[in-house]
Parts: structure tokens; C-alpha cells; sequence
């Protein structure tokens, strides 16, 4: 009984041993030329806790961020954002930012209002430049340009969702809303 | 289990029902190898090919009308397009709507083109208002990888590139590095020979 439980062990341990190899390495980040693999969209979260989703656009320099109630005040001399973020949950948060760039072009045409936003996407996180936009047209809340992208990651076009967010600060902010 | 056939006839003791040693050594062996095998290389074997990486920007071939020129690789683009202009469309002797409209290549040559309508397109512009364009198709060659696709063909003259590729050339061929730009121009030999 004992002999043939063994066997029985040894067996399965053989024929599942690849099986489990695979799982294991299918968990790890692809890598291309060392850069993490992305797909052309992908979760991410801005400010600590709005989730929301990107669309990764290499094409584009700049960055953007879809916002409701965008208003411009000034305040002892610094220009500052006041808008709202809807997350995917549907719930909204505001936000009073410092505006970086508020400035007409030569032909007069005004350029959109840009401020600095903490973002994880996969393990990267950042604080990059945003301009501040009305994206309620198009189905992703954030555009993410080159200037996020460049030196850090490559992008599937064939793949969505490759990364989730996974920052130190999520983890942190996680852990202490279970426990409060 | 044995069993002994009757006196005067060849006897045979038969074990059945328990196989020898030797085959379940040899059995374990096959496993052990299989094993170490396929650790060794089965996620290479059962995880997806690998994509060739390629900047935002190269350049690209037609061979169909041998015209070189510059795309933007656009992971965020469902469909192609091609700056055209003098777009016209009307119907051919066939009885099918053709277009006609002019590209320039990357050396300033002008060529003016007729092709038939595959399909009239609603794309979202930039502003999220909707456009309706036509839709020719096309081979292009992008790096070593050539492919007949559907162009949107649009006025791009106030881009800097003419023409863009979208995810319907890229998915499954490629991987967008945005920090690099023109890594290899189009080389698709066997392009020219199978149209």
C-alpha cells in the first residue's frame, strides 16, 4: 500500500512538474530588450486610489487626463486646477492641483491646462505631466505619450491589461483602509 | 497469478497482471527525462513567439506603387490611414466605386492612383467627432513583415508623417519601443514577388 502510494506520488510530481513550470513562469513580467511588455491598455491608478483606465499611445508626446468641472483660479500669485476624476466604480473624487503650464500659443490658441498627477501603471510610479482635457468622447479616461512610456516599457498592440497596478503606495494605502 | 499446463507438455509459469521491473524502471526514466526537459524549455515552447521591437516612427514600403514612406506606429489606432489628396470617388467600367486621389513619396514624387472602394469608414478625429472616409486596401511592408490591410485615406498634410499604422498591421507582428525611431527600413523581398 505504501510502495504503491508512492509511486503514485513520484507520478504525479513527474507529469505535473512541467505543467507547474509553466504557470510559474507565465506569472513573470515579459521583458522585451529590457523594457516591460504593456498592452495598448491598461489599468491604472492615479493620485493613490482613482482607477481608471490608459491608452498607451507612443505616437503622442504629451499625456492626458480626462477630467470633469475643470476650473482655473489663482491664488497668491500661483495659478491652481480645480477639477473632478470619475473612476471606474463610477465614484468621483476633486482635486486642487498647482497648474505647471497655462499659456497661449503664438496664434492666440490656448493650450490645455497641465499639472503633475501621481500614476501607477504595472510597477512604475511616476508623477507625470498631464494636460487636463474633456476625453468623455473617447472610451479610455487617460492617454499616456512618450513621455512616459520612452525608456520604460513597450507596447503589445495585440495584448490589453498586461500589468496591473502594482505600487508601493497602493500597497500601503490598501493595507491601511482594512485596517481602520 | 501462475498457472502450469499438464504433464508431457511444455510447462509455462505465466505471471500475469504485474509488470517486470525493467519496464517500470524504464518508464521512470522516460518521465525523469521528460521532465527535466520541459523544464528546462517548455515556456519557451508554450508562451507566445517573440515580437520584433520597432520605434515609433520607421519607414515604410508599398510595393504595389514602389513608394517609400515615413509612418508613425500608432498602438492606439484601431485602423491605418494614408495621406491622400485630390480624392475622388466615381464608378468604374466594373460597375464598383473606385477612388482616385495622389500620394507623394519621401522623395517629393507624385503619383496619382486608382484603386477600387472597399468600404466607406465612420473614424473618431482627435476632437471625438466622428469622420467618414474612404477605405482602399493595401500591402505595405513594414520592417521585414508585409501584409495586405484597409487605409483610411485622409488629408494628413498638416502632420508631420503621412501615413499611420494602426493596430490592425501591428497585432501579432510587433512590440512599439517609443523611445526609438526608424530602427530598420521596410526589406520585404518577397513583397514584390507574390503581387
Amino acid at each position: 500500500m505504501k510502495k504503491n502510494a508512492l509511486w503514485l506520488l513520484l507520478f504525479v510530481f513527474l507529469v505535473g512538474s512541467p505543467f507547474f513550470a509553466i504557470a510559474e513562469k507565465a506569472e513573470e513580467v515579459p521583458m522585451v530588450q529590457g523594457r516591460v511588455v504593456l498592452g495598448y491598455i491598461e489599468h491604472v491608478v492615479i493620485a493613490g486610489d482613482v482607477d481608471l483606465e490608459a491608452l498607451m499611445s507612443p505616437v503622442h508626446h504629451f499625456s492626458e487626463l480626462g477630467v470633469l468641472d475643470l476650473k482655473v483660479k489663482e491664488e497668491n500669485g500661483e495659478k491652481y486646477a480645480s477639477f473632478a476624476l470619475r473612476g471606474k466604480k463610477g465614484t468621483t473624487k476633486d482635486f486642487k492641483v498647482k497648474v505647471i503650464a497655462d499659456k497661449a500659443k503664438p496664434d492666440g490658441k490656448k493650450q490645455p491646462i497641465v499639472v503633475r498627477m501621481p500614476l501607477c501603471l504595472g510597477k512604475f510610479q511616476l508623477t507625470p505631466q498631464f494636460r487636463l482635457v474633456d476625453r468623455s468622447k473617447f472610451e479610455q479616461e487617460v492617454r499616456l505619450g512618450r513621455r512616459v512610456l520612452a525608456g520604460r516599457a513597450v507596447i503589445d498592440p495585440s495584448t490589453t491589461h498586461a500589468a496591473m497596478p502594482d505600487c508601493k503606495d497602493l500597497a500601503t494605502k490598501k493595507s491601511s483602509k482594512k485596517s481602520s | 497469478m501462475s498457472c502450469t499446463v499438464s504433464k508431457g507438455d511444455t510447462v509455462e509459469r505465466r505471471r500475469t497482471g504485474t509488470p517486470s521491473r525493467g519496464r517500470i524502471s524504464g518508464l521512470v526514466c522516460v518521465l525523469i527525462v521528460f521532465s527535466l526537459l520541459s523544464l528546462s524549455c517548455s515556456s519557451d515552447i508554450f508562451l507566445a513567439p517573440k515580437k520584433d521591437s520597432l520605434g515609433w516612427v520607421e519607414q515604410v514600403s508599398f510595393p504595389e506603387f514602389e513608394a517609400i514612406l515615413d509612418a508613425k506606429l500608432d498602438t492606439g489606432a484601431d485602423t491605418s490611414s494614408l495621406h491622400a489628396s485630390d480624392m475622388k470617388l466615381f464608378i468604374g467600367n466594373s460597375g464598383k466605386t473606385v477612388v482616385e486621389f495622389r500620394i507623394e513619396d519621401h522623395n517629393g514624387k507624385d503619383q496619382v492612383l486608382q484603386l477600387p472602394l472597399a468600404r466607406q469608414a465612420k473614424i473618431k478625429t482627435k476632437k471625438g467627432t466622428l469622420q467618414v472616409r474612404p477605405v482602399v486596401k493595401l500591402v505595405v511592408c513594414v520592417g521585414a513583415q508585409f501584409e495586405e490591410i484597409e487605409f483610411t485615406l485622409v488629408d494628413r498634410s498638416h502632420f508631420e508623417y503621412p501615413v499611420l499604422i494602426g493596430r490592425n498591421f501591428l497585432a501579432g507582428k510587433f512590440v512599439v519601443d517609443s523611445s526609438r525611431s526608424f530602427t530598420f527600413g521596410p526589406s520585404c523581398q518577397a513583397a514584390g514577388d507574390k503581387i
